[in-house]
């Protein structure tokens, strides 16, 4: 009886499990990973209810404590683990295999550096140093995500092992006899390397790669416990509140400590776990079971991989088409698989029914971000035009209006008109310049200013100078810093300093102002200044004030003044023919708004305006192809989106609330520049228990691959999700991702709007209204 | 007949160093060694292990570097050309190894094991080496359905006929063949040692051929040079070697060679003490200690190889004597 | 004997060295603020935070940590008595977790060897690697699900988040022994293995000794170097599992120290005991690795008897 190799056949079964998840996690469950429970009805109120919820029929391993399926977690997350491991496997391999060929070859560079190496990176256990490591933002601008940095450290602390573990082997077979021979038949160096001691060396190679992946998978569970986690989040560590994006198991891991040490909803680190465990198991039973296969002599293994070059080789084909007669069965058993393959990569897809077309959507983008429109700002008159425009539209497709209009007015409170400030800029030898607030300045005190302040421009190393010295130079004046080049914890530094040893009244700093970092360093200058001023420079102006000699402020400001302005809703619909399924409402909606109620600012955006663009053309395309819906099919079109008192939650919440109806809002955001590579989906607001919205998820991600759209899940920013109940809705919401930086710029014009992709994800959105809304005439 | 091989003057000493890296030692493996070989001949290099026979075929092979003297293949001084130029020159110059057990890699099979020299030498068209590999197979009696077998599959007598279909692969002009049948049983002994002779008239092959038993080297060579200690101390035809050994360290070799017939007397020739370690060589000449016939003079000076007539060399000092008394004198040069 | 003596001489130069370089390394690494950038522009090199300020940073560090230690407060009384706690503590599961590990790994690796008799490789295979293959937090989870269940049904012996009686040690210091354990256990099964194919062994079981005489003779005075060897691979392992299991038990020992400062840090609370605790307790740890390392390296040449080959 032949010696079945147990841990091979173990390891071959998990390996192909772990590949086939990875690969197709659909297939593998119906939840979305990202849907969270929120409310529960309950008779008269909604209430939050505890989401945690033990193994049960409904969430098979469970739901962690925002109510997430952790079986689908897990899912959907073993693509981004396996990826981890892969790539650190194969990281550590291609750098430590030539440098241990070199080191067993007797080059001392080589040596040394393994041995360095080694030596270094096993004092401080593996778990402090990435700990350190992992706090340096730098790497995070380099390497773009957290993910990759990991990988990078990784490969980085864990090479030198390998390498000697190689080089020791590669040792051991220079040293056989039968090196000497072929170095007697007259190869070289290199050649004999390649041909003789690679074959040897591939059993021993393969098998580690295995086991470095199984390695890391190990690190994997230690760090995530830790809260260091490799995911694509912004932060090195990660609570189970702040979840990413782009998780994989070690996030799960997150909460570790706390459900362990308190004994209870174990199985949130329970199932996780095993599945790191058999994960491991696999892979080192595979590679266990690959050295005893490879150990084998009667192997035929390495004569096969040695052929591999001349069977692939299309020159050898050639040779043995043309003496056809003596190269029969090869010639046949290739050209099938070449057949087979040319099929299964050029296999036609089946098209939609409905066909959306960008000429026109891009029309109307180019219309709506014109001169004409000015940015369309709430409560501005272009902004009225711009909702006149949508609606002429809707009527001309022949649209059912909303109550019988599609303009729907509403009322809200505006602050900070511009006439809240004033600001004159004096100096000596140059004339006044009348600073334009919100355009030039910005004041981000909340108490009421009027008066002339000195201005003292002073460098990091005058700050530091003056505080030394006690002075009083800058007392109850306004200090001038520019801090563009300047980290988190020296802005805070010079600020305690400018607050506290210079005793200045107020603080002005100069920022760019649509830097991702601007948020964070107003918050810690706020939190210094609490109760002084607080002002910032654009960059144009700011570079000019440094360049003035003894400036000073001549500065009013009111922060009270209040102005009541108008917003408009554009809604319209189509009208459900199912008996039952017309109380299922969809609501496509997008915002036609832009940055506004500020004179000076006016940026035409074109992307802000490409949701509503989308909207439109399939309005149009459905209501010209006369589409008959089962479920009541809505467009609107909100207004006020980039404002507190924003159009679509007033509206929802008085229009769209009715108990015994079923509502499904999609949202669509921005869309969609040149930069742009890929769509955002948010499904965060789902429900895993919502089996129809789940269904809904599946068809986007169908459809996507249909229309070769790239997919990936965030947090997508809408004031659809304020405020709102969601016993009976479900919100999806839809973005692009914009990896030049155009949103809230000047550069979001037309000239900006990539319409080819622009024609696919709204190919891929009428898609998905069709197959949500059900179509009675097929 | 041109020479192929020829060696001058070899040396080639390591460096030991001792435990506490406080002494070296010189171990001069190969001692001033010098011969040559001619096309179709057969040199065979005879003496007890560690007399630095292998290691003069390595640096014929290049293997190992020599510390000074020449090697020249076919007028080519080896060690001073490119190893671009060696690698192509080794196409004339083969190895059979000793142990058919590891000379072979394991994870190949017979049939790349004999394609790699036809790749490497551009022997013969890209596409025919498996009609090549099957010819070789044949001409050293094994089976064509042997190609897709690995070494472990097959006796050592034929893995060292795989060796020799190696070897034989780029069609050489000449081969080393180091101890090829020490570790065969002696019935398939004879089977390799007739498959050389044949390959040898067959394709022109001229053989240096190493070993430590002097009935193999009767039944190969043309030549023989005897080694002991790193240097050859006699050199000369086969007949000459064997029915009229000059050297007292030839004598011996022969004499304790046994004799299958009991009839036959022979003289006892009783061999003093063992071979000294090769870090610490006696003075003079290193065969002293052990010498029935030592003198005064052993002790002082090494003697270095003199001709006695018809290509026959010897290095020893009683010949010295002889060999001035003869010139001297007429008288018959023969020992007690 | 010269040579000796400057040999020693340049080997304990070079690990003060790399102790000296590790430390200085590991202070300057912690007092870089996170959100330091460097950028190269035309101007040379931009830092979003001053160097010089870096290093005196890290010097004022080094000065508090070794020379004025007293000065550090921490809950109103100097640092170093607290860290001395927490070492003490965490030293305790260590070595009780190290020794059980050694006694469970030799007898798992005793009872896991062929011991002379034929075994099935494959099964063989499949007991050693699985377990050394479990991943640590998994170990934690069942020893604790465990707990979970004794308690339940009145048997109290696992007591955690705490400290004071032998009951709160307990857990961690069983859950710290099982890795390492089962790493000894396959470097002891194969080296068994290997021995008993050693023609000495062979010859004594033609002899006629028994399984146990032989066991005893000559298997287990081979196998303590090796079981020193294993353990001196895999310390970092080991540090990394009592991190593990300090943290996840609530142990105050080095780790929970460790993670009460960092995340004072992290939530930007930069008072100087929190750095000065952080990295105090990094290069405890340093030295502890490279104090096991070196009793480990130690006992190993005690006794792991060389076989002197003869040339």
């Amino acid at each position: 009886m032949k010696k079945l190799n147990l841990p091979l056949l173990i390891g071959v079964i998990i390996v192909v499990l772990l590949i086939l998840v990875s690969v197709f996690p659909e297939g593998f469950s119906d939840i979305d990973p990202y849907g969270r429970q929120r409310y529960e009805y309950d008779s008269s109120s909604s209430k939050m209810v505890n989401p945690i919820s033990p193994p049960s029929k409904e969430y098979p391993w469970g739901s962690d404590q925002n109510g997430r399926d952790i079986r689908s977690l897990i899912i959907y997350g073993c693509r981004a683990t396996m990826l981890v491991a892969l790539l650190v496997a194969l990281g550590r391999l291609l750098i430590a295999l030539p440098i241990a060929i070199l080191a067993a070859y007797g080059n001392k560079l080589c040596r040394w550096l393994i041995k360095q190496f080694n030596i270094i990176f096993s004092a401080l256990p593996i778990i402090l140093m990435i700990f350190i490591l992992s706090r340096f933002r730098f790497l995070f601008d380099t390497f773009a995500t957290q993910r990759n940095v990991m990988i990078f450290l990784f490969i980085l602390i864990g090479w030198s092992k390998l390498a000697k573990v190689l080089a020791a082997k590669i040792n051991d077979i220079i040293q056989q006899d039968f090196i000497e021979g072929e170095i007697a038949i007259g190869k070289n160096g290199l050649e004999i390397a390649v041909q003789n001691i690679l074959p040897h060396v591939i059993p021993t190679i393969v098998v580690m790669f295995f086991m470095e992946m199984a390695v890391a998978l190990l690190v994997m569970t230690q760090l995530g416990v830790f809260g260091v986690v490799t995911s694509g989040a912004e932060d090195a560590f990660v609570d189970t509140s702040s979840f990413p994006y782009d998780f994989d198991w070690s996030t799960l891991l997150a909460g570790a400590n706390r459900i362990i040490t308190s004994r209870q909803n174990m199985w949130i680190i329970l199932y996780p776990t095993a599945c790191f465990a058999l994960s491991i198991i696999g892979l080192n039973l595979f590679g266990e079971g690959l050295r005893m296969e490879f150990e084998k002599r009667d192997s035929k293994v390495i004569s096969f991989i040695r052929r591999i070059p001349s069977i692939l080789s299309p020159v050898k084909y050639i040779y043995q088409v043309r003496n056809y007669q003596a190269f029969k069965s090869s010639v046949l058993k290739k050209s099938t698989a070449i057949l087979l393959i040319v099929l299964i990569i050029f296999f036609p897809q089946k098209s939609s029914a409905y066909k959306f077309y960008s000429e026109p959507a891009f029309n109307i983008i180019s219309e709506l971000s014109s001169e004409k429109y000015q940015g369309r700002p709430t409560g501005t008159e272009s902004g009225k035009q711009a909702a006149e425009y949508i609606a002429e539209q809707l009527k001309n497709y022949e649209i059912t209006p909303y109550n019988g209009s599609f303009i729907h007015e509403y009322e809200f409170e505006a602050y900070g008109a511009d006439e809240a400030s004033e600001l004159l800029i004096t100096s000596t030898g140059e004339a006044p310049f009348k600073a334009l607030y919100i355009n030039d300045y910005m004041i981000l005190s909340t108490e009421p200013i009027d008066e002339e302040l000195k201005v003292f421009v002073l460098s990091s190393e005058e700050i530091e100078q003056l505080a030394s010295q006690n002075s009083s130079l800058c007392e109850n004046q306004l200090v001038l810093v520019d801090i563009r080049e300047f980290g988190e914890n020296w802005i805070k530094r010079l600020s305690g300093l400018i607050k506290d040893k210079l005793k200045a009244k107020g603080i002005v700093f100069i920022e760019k102002w649509y830097s991702g970092k601007f948020a964070r360093k107003v918050t810690i200058i706020d939190k210094v200044f609490s109760d002084g001023i607080i002002m910032s420079l654009s960059s144009n102006v700011g570079d000019m004030v440094l360049k003035l000699d003894e400036p000073s402020f001549k500065l009013s400001y009111n922060p009270e003044s209040i102005l009541q302005k108008k917003g408009y809703n554009i809604v319209g619909y189509i009208e459900g023919n199912d008996k039952v399924l017309k109380n299922e409402i969809i609501i496509v909606g997008s915002s036609f708004d832009y940055i506004g109620d500020f004179k000076t600012i006016r940026y035409p955006g074109a992307m802000a305006i490409g949701g509503a663009a989308i909207e439109l053309e399939i309005a149009r395309v459905l209501s010209e192809s006369d589409y008959k819906p089962d479920r009541t099919l809505v467009f609107a079109f909100w207004d006020g989106s980039n404002l507190k008192y924003n159009g679509s939650t007033s509206f929802i919440i008085r229009n769209f609330n009715d108990p015994t109806k079923k509502y499904f809002n999609l949202d669509l955001n921005d869309f969609i520049s040149k930069g742009s590579t890929e769509l955002i989906v948010d499904t965060t607001n789902i429900s895993p228990k919502d089996k129809a919205a789940q269904g809904i998820i599946k068809a986007i991600k169908e459809n996507a691959r249909r229309n070769k759209i790239k997919l990936s899940f965030g947090k997508v920013k809408s004031q659809v999700t304020e405020n709102m109940n969601y016993e009976n809705r479900s919100i999806i919401l839809f973005d692009s991702n914009d990896r030049n930086r155009t949103k809230m710029t000047s550069k979001d014009n037309i000239e900006n709007i990539n319409e080819k992709l622009l024609g696919r994800a709204g190919q891929l959105l009428l898609d998905v209204v069709v197959h949500m809304s059900g179509d009675t005439k097929e | 007949m041109s020479k192929i091989i020829e060696v001058r003057d070899l040396n080639k000493h390591f460096e030991v160093t001792s435990k506490m890296g406080l002494k070296t030692h010189l171990v001069k493996a190969v001692n001033g060694v010098s011969f040559n070989v001619s096309e179709g001949e057969t040199l065979g290099l005879v003496g007890e292990s560690g007399c630095g026979k292998t290691t003069t075929g390595k640096l014929i092979l290049k293997l190992i570097k020599p510390t000074s003297g020449e090697i020249y293949l076919e007028g080519k001084d080896i060690n001073k050309i490119s190893s671009k130029e060696m690698r192509r020159i080794r196409k004339d110059i083969q190895v059979v190894f000793q142990n058919p057990y590891a000379a072979l890699d394991p994870k190949m099979t017979i049939s790349d094991i004999l394609s790699e020299p036809l790749s490497i030498h551009k022997v013969v068209f890209k596409y025919d080496y498996e009609k090549e590999v099957k010819r070789l197979l044949s001409l050293v009696g094994l089976s064509t359905n042997d190609a897709q077998k690995f070494p472990h599959e097959f006796s050592g007598g034929q893995r060292q006929r795989i060796g020799i279909a190696r070897a034989i692969a780029t069609r050489p002009k000449f081969i080393i063949c180091d101890e090829p049948v020490s570790a065969l049983d002696v019935s398939v002994q004879s089977q390799i040692l007739n498959l050389l002779n044949d390959l040898q008239k067959e394709l022109k092959i001229s053989y240096l051929f190493i070993a430590h038993g002097l009935n193999v080297i009767k039944h190969m060579s043309d030549k023989v040079g005897v080694m002991y200690l790193g240097k050859i101390v006699e050199m000369g035809a086969e007949e000459d070697i064997f029915n009229n050994p000059r050297h007292p360290y030839t004598k011996v070799l022969l004499a304790s060679a046994p004799i299958p017939d009991p009839q036959v007397d022979r003289e006892r020739q009783v061999i003093k003490g063992e071979v000294p370690s090769p870090i610490s060589m006696p003075e003079g000449c290193t065969f002293h200690p052990r010498c029935e016939y030592a003198m005064e003079v052993c002790k002082k000076r090494a003697p270095v190889l003199l001709s006695i007539g018809n290509g026959h060399q010897v290095s020893c000092h009683l010949i010295e004597e002889k060999a001035s008394e003869a010139r001297s004198g007429a008288y018959d040069v023969s020992l007690v | 004997m010269k040579g000796l003596v400057l040999k020693l001489l340049k080997k304990a130069i070079s690990t003060i060295l790399i102790l000296l370089s590790f430390i200085y390394i590991t202070v300057l690494l912690n007092v870089i603020p996170p959100d330091f950038q460097a950028r190269v522009t035309g101007k040379g090199i931009i830092t979003s935070y001053p160097v010089s300020s870096m290093l005196s940073d890290s010097n004022e560090m080094l000065r508090l940590i070794f020379i004025n230690n007293q000065e550090v407060l921490y809950r109103s009384r100097p640092l170093s008595v607290y860290l001395h706690n927490l070492f003490g503590r965490t030293m305790l599961i260590l070595a009780v977790g190290l020794l059980l590990s050694i006694v469970i790994g030799i007898i798992k690796g005793i009872i896991d060897s062929k011991r002379g008799g034929h075994g099935n490789k494959s099964i063989q295979v499949l007991m050693t690697v699985i377990p050394i293959s479990l991943p640590d937090v998994l170990i934690i989870v069942l020893f604790q699900l465990l707990a979970v269940f004794l308690s339940q049904n009145g048997i109290r012996i696992f007591k955690v988040a705490g400290t004071g009686t032998i009951n709160h040690m307990l857990l961690p210091a069983i859950t710290l022994s099982i890795l390492p354990a089962f790493f000894i256990a396959r470097t002891t099964t194969l080296s068994i293995d290997e021995c008993y194919k050693q023609d000495y062994v062979k010859a004594a079981l033609g002899k006629g000794c028994s399984r146990r005489r032989i066991l005893f003779n000559h298997i287990i005075r081979n196998i303590s170097g090796i079981v020193f060897e294993s353990l001196s691979n895999s310390t970092a392992m080991i540090i990394c599992n009592l991190m593990l299991v300090e943290y996840l038990f609530a142990y105050p020992g080095l780790t929970f120290g460790l993670m009460q400062f960092f995340m004072q840090m992290w939530y930007g609370i930069t008072m100087d005991v929190n750095n000065v605790g952080i990295i105090s307790i990094a290069l405890i740890f340093g030295f502890i690795y490279f104090g096991l390392d070196f009793v480990f390296s130690l006992l190993k040449a005690i006794t792991h008897r060389e076989i002197k080959e003869v040339a």
